[in-house]
């Protein structure tokens, strides 16, 4: 690792979800963990799957884990239930909600989200949904349908949504589709980090263009655009990987890294992230959906998934040095 | 009141065309460039044995009758893999924008719990026969208050921008012993500065139901007539419309001093006589001006399986 990238101590897989599966609903997966502080809590809300079924078809539901704000590979507790319904028939998040972003809002709190539906051509299709809660506990859905969904440059899959607030403005970073591709004529989504501003949390702008330019080629996909502010500017860990044969092997996700003084102008900066994955089993393979957090004692930490995005649960790394001049 | 004028484009008489195309739905005419076009949407079956929508033309070479030429297209290329309307379009609205023909399309995409899935795009050509997409997504889909099933676009331009009106779903009703799942759908109202970025309805419905809450409303076509904004639109029951006459599509008028706020139309000066074609379904109106009268091009039965009529208003 270069002294000029970021210096990180592994803390393995720290949330192994089949040790605390419930009721069928929340067998295998922590997707997508995001982070909220309510009161001495440090809540960490992720994407959970039953088994597949028949066809092989999974139906995602959102959960979360409290961990000790002072050492977050503690474990306190794990919602007993998802927290927040899956839609009906024909609903834009009939078949799954995943991912989920929270941040606090009037006295409550406010939640973005992506809910699934099944199609006949390709496997699925994704878009953003609003959601309230006055406890972090339940949610409950702003309208029945999306906040943000398919528009002219953004044909499908609107996914990923990460909510934040700077400077009294709240952002939306999520990822938008550009096209379905063949792999080996199995077709496979290819998505771009976008951005949303609002002034109400409501009504939302779209910026309209990509953010991150990609390294792999046209059909990179980007996805789990986490955004935090640091001294100056903003920093983004996100997630990529190449467009077909990335299951497994040099296409498979791995985690980047962006620095903005603006939030809407973004370098790529992937080498500086020094971060790679624990050296473990679990995440040999990739590494992907970080999510930065601070813990009480000021230190900080990325949540993250490994192999398969997260099938076995998520694990933390903890920050060791920031680069001067980072 | 309506005169009908019987079958004005027959499907099964177009030559060769007829082996390969059945239907011509949602008949609206355009008056451009010195000519009369009617343009309209058909279906084939494709690889899956499943119907897709396209959209044609025919010149009209007389409007008294009105005599259709054969028909011209497909006017628009396919969709790309996943995309809002790759399993067709129907309806395709044409509107004179400037000096070029757009069309409001309502794209058709195969769905797994429910049917299918419909959102609204916009085409745009110089020559009004050869039309390509503004981008690959749409410019009308769900949101918060409609969640699903925006279709029927309909768009003019006034001093201060765009309308467009256009039906919405608000229900998927669960299967009965006696049919599948069936949808119910209202017509709203959406503006635009500049034909392209839409701000829906919101969710409110602008005609009141003269078949109770499950009626569904499609196809709104409207025309500046005798200072008012006058309304053709069909409804129907949400159930057992396929087959029986009494719950099957039939036309609506309705009027607006300014777009938004509409009084239906009740009387018998309003029912359309009917004729053979249109015996049991009277469906998708296309309502024009032409030469200073109410022109009314529509389908009437299986949804306009072989083809398109008018009827025409007389004081």
């Amino acid at each position: 690792m270069s002294t000029d990238s970021i210096q990180w101590e592994s803390l393995g897989l720290t949330f192994p979800v089949r040790r605390y599966g419930r009721s069928g609903w929340m067998t295998e997966f922590a997707q997508a963990p995001s982070s909220l502080r309510i009161d001495d809590c440090l809540r960490i809300y992720f994407s959970t799957r039953s088994l597949a079924d028949g066809a092989g078809q999974y139906v995602s539901r959102t959960a979360w884990v409290d961990v000790d704000p002072r050492d977050p590979r503690r474990i306190i507790k794990v919602s007993p239930d998802p927290v927040l319904a899956l839609g009906g028939r024909g609903d834009f998040d009939e078949f799954g909600t995943y991912p989920f972003s929270a941040i606090p809002f009037r006295g409550g709190f406010l939640a973005a989200y992506a809910g699934w539906t099944r199609l006949a051509s390709v496997p699925f299709d994704t878009s953003i949904g609003l959601a309230t809660s006055s406890t972090g506990h339940k949610f409950h859905k702003v309208g029945r349908g999306p906040i943000l969904s398919a528009s002219l440059s953004e044909p499908f899959v609107l996914s990923g949504p990460k909510l934040r607030m700077f400077e009294g403005h709240y952002f939306l970073f999520y990822i938008a589709g550009r096209e379905w591709i063949r792999c080996e004529g199995r077709p496979e989504p290819v998505y771009r980090i976008r951005l949303a501003t609002s002034s109400d949390g409501f009504q939302w702008n779209r910026l309209n263009r990509d953010l991150i330019q990609p390294r792999l080629g046209q059909n990179e996909a980007q996805a789990s655009p986490d955004v935090f502010r640091r001294g100056d500017s903003y920093y983004m860990v996100f997630s990529y990987r190449k467009g077909c044969n990335f299951r497994h092997g040099p296409g498979a996700y791995r985690l980047g890294l962006a620095r903005s003084r603006n939030l809407t102008d973004w370098d790529r900066i992937d080498s500086r992230l020094g971060f790679s994955g624990s050296g473990q089993e679990w995440d040999r393979e990739m590494q992907s959906y970080a999510h930065w957090f601070t813990g009480d004692d000021g230190s900080e930490y990325l949540a993250y998934l490994g192999n398969c995005v997260g099938k076995a649960g998520f694990g933390l790394a903890r920050m060791c040095e920031w680069p001067e001049g980072l | 009141m309506w005169a009908n004028e019987g079958l004005v484009f027959d499907v099964s008489a177009q030559g060769a065309w007829s082996d390969n195309w059945s239907y011509a739905q949602a008949p609206q005419l355009v008056h451009w460039k010195g000519q009369h076009r009617i343009y309209f949407t058909s279906r084939r079956i494709d690889e899956d044995g499943q119907w897709v929508s396209e959209p044609f033309f025919v010149e009209v070479r007389t409007l008294r009758p009105v005599k259709p030429g054969s028909p011209k297209g497909p006017l628009l290329a396919g969709a790309p893999l996943g995309a809002f309307d790759e399993h067709g379009v129907f309806p395709f609205s044409p509107v004179v924008v400037g000096d070029e023909v757009w069309a409001f399309t309502t794209g058709w995409q195969r769905r797994v719990s429910v049917p299918v899935e419909t959102a609204i795009g916009v085409v745009m050509s110089r020559d009004g026969s050869n039309f390509s997409r503004l981008g690959p997504g749409p410019v009308l889909t769900r949101s918060s208050n409609e969640p699903f099933l925006v279709c029927d676009g309909f768009v003019r331009q006034f001093e201060s921008g765009f309308l467009m009106w256009y039906s919405f779903g608000t229900d998927w009703l669960p299967e009965t012993p006696t049919s599948g799942v069936e949808r119910v759908y209202k017509i709203g109202v959406a503006v635009s500065p500049d034909g392209i970025a839409w701000t829906p309805a919101g969710g409110s419905q602008i005609l009141e139901e003269r078949l109770g809450p499950l009626e569904c409303q499609a196809l709104p076509t409207v025309v500046n007539w005798r200072g008012r904004l006058l309304m053709s639109y069909c409804y129907r029951s949400a159930h057992d419309f396929r087959t029986n006459p009494e719950a099957s599509y039939r036309i609506g008028f309705a009027e607006s001093a300014n777009g938004f706020d509409w009084q239906i139309l009740s009387g018998i000066e309003w029912e359309v006589p009917r004729s053979d074609f249109d015996r049991d379904m009277q469906a998708y109106p296309g309502l024009s001006i032409v030469d200073g009268q109410l022109l009314l091009l529509y389908n009437g039965n299986e949804f306009g399986r072989h083809g398109f009529g008018c009827a025409r208003w007389s004081d």
